[in-house]
């Protein structure tokens, strides 16, 4: 990077923060979680993503709290303010776990979409490494380019959305959504456990992008992710209605990715016919955000838990471990739907949820706060280029809190 | 050619500090380095010298003239055959220099010789002393015409810049039906008049520098102050001033030393030959950078979404422009993806085909004895190569080419089967859409990465497709110019902005520059001009 580049001080805008959050939570879920709902909710489990939706924001409410306690660090740094050096190390490497495995998870979620659907002849691995060619290069840019990145992606989810719901109306039919609470609340109560897990426990993600977001943006913050939580959950119960309304509950329940499924239903005079590519194209984009954003925030994790100046070299090794441990990960489809609406759950929400609630009452109890250490020297950032002139020693305390500065 | 040019500071590895060390030492045996030599005072030495450097050069002119009755004060005149403009020089330096003699009582001396010279004789409108050689060699290279006095120690230089210069005529590239008709020429300062005549006002400043250590090439900067961006315009100054090269011939030269990101198809400065769009990208706060020599001026910082603007998309009205905008658009993602759009689906994705046009396309594959995917790229290099060949062709040669590609190769190779015609509709219509974009380099970019695509599609279908154009998206995210986001509008997402993006709102609406560039002076309308409504009855 020439100096000139140096302009560049990853922070992002409250709004690509909620983009990444939305992106993130429809990321491999869209695809594989209605089946699993509607398997258990049947012709209610548009009533299972409505009723989960408060869920999505009151996970966010304990990172935010965090977040205001030290509104400079991401977990790994204020795990280690509030448990002790040693003791935040550990829940740390907790996180790389997590995110080690839910990274090799949802690569296998697009290699196993890809190889069903789209390609069936290629090998598995071929697709694996092709897409983390990708995300290498899209996490090896930085967090900045993926949220740009990612307000094109949405304009684009967005977009397919709509032209598939559209093109759909002439298919739906009412009757499909009756008979309406056939068998109680309790169907549709059982419906929000998948999705307790599946993408509302990883919103852990989300603790290493907040101190990224820029100052004089903070105070919208919050009202971004009330607006993405909101948009989300419309989303994906209209999704829902629509997948129901066009297949019966029967069918998506049966389908491994029902949402594509949904899309070969489109037939506008048989013209535009079997454009479920587009929602292919859609997943992928979705699926790259997801796991880019969890190699990032493995990287950028890792980096801070043993003290480095960049997470950037850290990016290869572990996609050499992720393709692998993806392809190792599950025998088989029905394995990874298993796995997915059932163990996962209580992992992720272990993690994602009652650890960092756990963070929250201990930092509250001890009174601890810190919005010194962490914050991103401009001085560092100007002359981010090229570190072989400037002194990189001075102010190292500093470093350790901010985004690796670019090397 | 130019092998020995380096950016000074910006992409200095150690290597390279090393070249230009080099480079420097080689320039100076071969250039001389005549800062802070003063002049002689005798005019035989200051003769003798001039030879000597220029090896006796027979275009450059030492006219020697008496300035006394007695004639033992002799003044030169020194200047450039064709750089100066003969009669200009001739009325208005040589004449005044001969008519009025100094006579022998007055006791003038030769220092006051030149201050009269200067002052009262010389007819010209710029005049100015010069002390050393370096500055004498560059005003003399300038077409400016020197003065030397015996016995003065310093020289006067007038301007009488002249010389073979082209007219001011219609742009090449950019071509408008409705807008002025003008566009930049060669010379430096006929541009910046052309754009001084667009914005008249004492706000747009201008700052000459000579870059280009053999080449001396005069490079302005130009600017509207208030308006342009104090940082952008420090950055520019270094990055202008770090370039260090034998010569500049074109502003391509700079466009590649100042870019942000060399590793990139896509340009990051814009370059245009309309002095109408440079004034409007000035009234938006960006700067301009002319070069003497070239037509084309340079814009920074440019974003995607000026390429696919048109000077038009302001004169005509709007919604027909908004049109036209998104036509624009289309036909870049039509020139980028339709080949591989067209191989994917025929090796992987038949079945998005509607069934009858299945069956015709299958029909027309009889036969061909290549694969889609061969077909489109030996057909897409072909029409490249008929693109380059016309392009260099002299004009009476085109239009065999246009006989032989279009006809020979086009229809002969579909009759051969030895391509399918869908591949060859597939590949003129993306010919066509590459050249609806209004900035060729833009277009260019898509022609390089057109390729890319292809072998994605191959290879993977529409996921190989989706993964490359993830990939574009990235580096397009990625990219700056002069710090701006290189896709701004869009992302980092400014929605008062995407009113003069793929739409172009009634100019009621944009009230406000484009934001992040004229921080200062957001405020483009003030008046509220909104439609007049008919009064009610």
């Amino acid at each position: 990077m020439s100096k000139f580049a140096g302009m560049n001080n990853a922070q992002i805008t409250s709004s690509q923060c909620a983009k990444l959050l939305f992106l993130f939570a429809l990321g491999s879920a869209v695809l594989i979680l209605p089946t699993a709902i509607t398997a258990i909710a049947k012709q209610d489990a548009w009533l299972s993503v409505l009723l989960v939706g408060p869920f999505n924001y009151f996970i966010l409410i304990v990172f935010l709290a965090l977040a205001d306690r030290f509104p400079n660090m991401s977990l790994a740094q204020y795990a280690e303010k509030v448990l002790g050096v040693w003791a935040g190390k550990v829940l740390t490497l907790t996180y790389l776990l997590l995110f080690l495995l839910l990274s090799a998870l949802v690569l296998r979620n697009i290699s196993d979409f890809i190889g069903l659907s789209v390609l069936p002849r290629t090998p598995v691995w071929f697709v694996d490494v092709t897409f983390m060619i990708v995300v290498i290069y899209g996490v090896f840019l930085g967090i900045e380019t993926i949220a740009r990145t990612g307000e094109i992606l949405f304009g684009w989810v967005m977009f397919v959305f709509i032209i598939i719901l559209v093109s759909l109306f002439n298919q739906f039919d009412f009757h499909n959504l009756e008979p309406f609470l056939y068998e109680g609340i309790v169907r549709p109560l059982k419906g929000i456990y998948p999705v307790l897990g599946f993408p509302i426990g990883e919103f852990v993600f989300i603790t290493m992008i907040f101190p990224l977001v820029s100052k004089q943006d903070r105070a919208k913050l919050r009202k971004s992710l009330k607006l993405s939580v909101l948009l989300l959950v419309s989303t994906s119960v209209l999704l829902i209605v629509f997948l129901i309304g066009v297949m019966g509950a029967e069918e998506v329940s049966r389908s491994p990715f029902s949402v594509y499924d949904l899309a070969k239903n489109i037939n506008i005079e048989e013209i535009l016919v079997r454009v479920e590519i587009l929602v292919a194209m859609v997943w992928v984009g979705t699926v790259f955000i997801k796991l880019a954003l969890c190699v990032y925030a493995l990287t950028v994790l890792t980096a801070q838990m043993l003290k480095l100046s960049t997470y950037r070299p850290l990016v290869v090794p572990y996609a050499f471990v992720i393709v692998p441990l993806s392809i190792l990960a599950y025998r088989n489809v029905a394995h990874a739907k298993e796995f997915a609406t059932g163990v996962w759950t209580v992992y992720s929400l272990f993690q994602g949820f009652v650890l960092p609630l756990l963070l929250l009452v201990i930092a509250a109890i001890t009174g601890k706060r810190d919005s010194s250490d962490g914050s991103f020297p401009e001085v560092k950032r100007s002359d981010g280029g090229h570190t072989e002139d400037g002194n990189p020693t001075e102010g190292a305390a500093d470093l350790e809190g901010k985004e690796p500065s670019r090397a | 050619m130019f092998r020995s040019y380096m950016r000074g500071k910006g992409r200095g590895s150690k290597k390279a500090d090393k070249r230009s060390v080099k480079a420097e030492k080689h320039e100076e045996q071969a250039l001389g380095n005549f800062t802070g030599q003063p002049l002689s005072v005798s005019l035989q030495q200051n003769i003798d010298r001039i030879n000597f450097e220029v090896g006796g050069s027979q275009d450059i002119i030492l006219r020697r003239l008496k300035l006394t009755d007695a004639g033992n004060t002799e003044a030169l005149v020194v200047y450039i055959q064709c750089m100066v403009e003969e009669e200009r020089l001739n009325n208005f330096v040589i004449r005044p220099l001969q008519r009025k003699r100094f006579s022998n009582e007055s006791k003038i001396q030769p220092s006051e010789f030149l201050e009269v010279v200067k002052s009262s004789l010389l007819l010209t409108g710029i005049v100015m002393e010069i002390n050393d050689w370096k500055m004498l060699f560059q005003k003399l290279f300038l077409g400016y015409s020197i003065i030397m006095i015996d016995g003065a120690a310093n020289a006067i230089a007038a301007n009488v810049i002249g010389g073979p210069k082209r007219g001011v005529e219609e742009p090449k590239t950019e071509m408008a039906i409705r807008g002025p008709r003008e566009g930049f020429t060669e010379s430096i300062r006929s541009n910046s008049a052309l754009i001084r005549r667009k914005i008249r006002s004492p706000k747009l400043w201008l700052e000459q520098l000579t870059i280009g250590e053999i080449s001396q090439t005069p490079v302005c900067m130009m600017y509207i102050k208030g308006l342009a961006d104090e940082n952008v315009l420090k950055d520019l100054r270094e990055r202008l001033e770090a370039i260090q090269i034998d010569g500049i011939l074109e502003s391509g030269y700079i466009e590649e030393l100042i870019s942000d990101q060399i590793w990139s198809p896509f340009p990051t400065v814009m370059y245009n030959e309309r002095p109408d769009v440079i004034a409007s990208n000035l009234l938006e706060g960006r700067i301009a950078i002319l070069v003497d020599g070239t037509p084309f001026v340079l814009i920074v910082p440019a974003v995607l979404n000026m390429f696919f603007q048109a000077a038009e998309d302001y004169y005509q009205s709007f919604d027909i422009s908004t049109f036209l905008r998104m036509l624009r658009f289309v036909s870049f993602l039509i020139a980028l993806l339709m080949p591989s759009i067209y191989v994917a689906i025929v090796h992987y994705h038949q079945e998005m085909i509607p069934t009858q046009l299945l069956l015709k396309l299958a029909a027309q594959r009889e036969g061909v004895p290549f694969p889609a995917y061969l077909e489109a790229f030996i057909m897409e290099l072909v029409f490249e190569i008929l693109r380059e060949a016309v392009v260099r062709m002299p004009t009476a040669a085109g239009n065999t080419i246009s006989i032989v590609g279009g006809l020979v190769i086009g229809q002969s190779v579909v009759e051969a089967g030895i391509v399918s015609p869908a591949v060859v509709i597939v590949v003129s219509f993306t010919a066509i859409a590459s050249f609806v974009s209004p900035a060729y380099s833009l277009g260019i970019a898509a022609r390089l990465l057109r390729f890319f695509l292809l072998l994605a599609a191959s290879t993977l279908g529409f996921y190989g497709i989706g993964l490359v154009v993830l990939l574009l998206l990235l580096h397009l995210s990625n990219l700056r110019s002069f710090g701006m986001p290189y896709i701004k509008p869009f992302a980092p997402l400014y929605l008062k902005d995407l009113r003069d993006t793929l739409v172009r709102a009634p100019l009621w609406m944009l009230r406000q520059r484009p934001q992040k560039l004229a921080e200062k002076n957001q405020v483009r309308q003030q008046i509220k001009t909104e439609p007049r409504k008919e009064p009610e009855q």
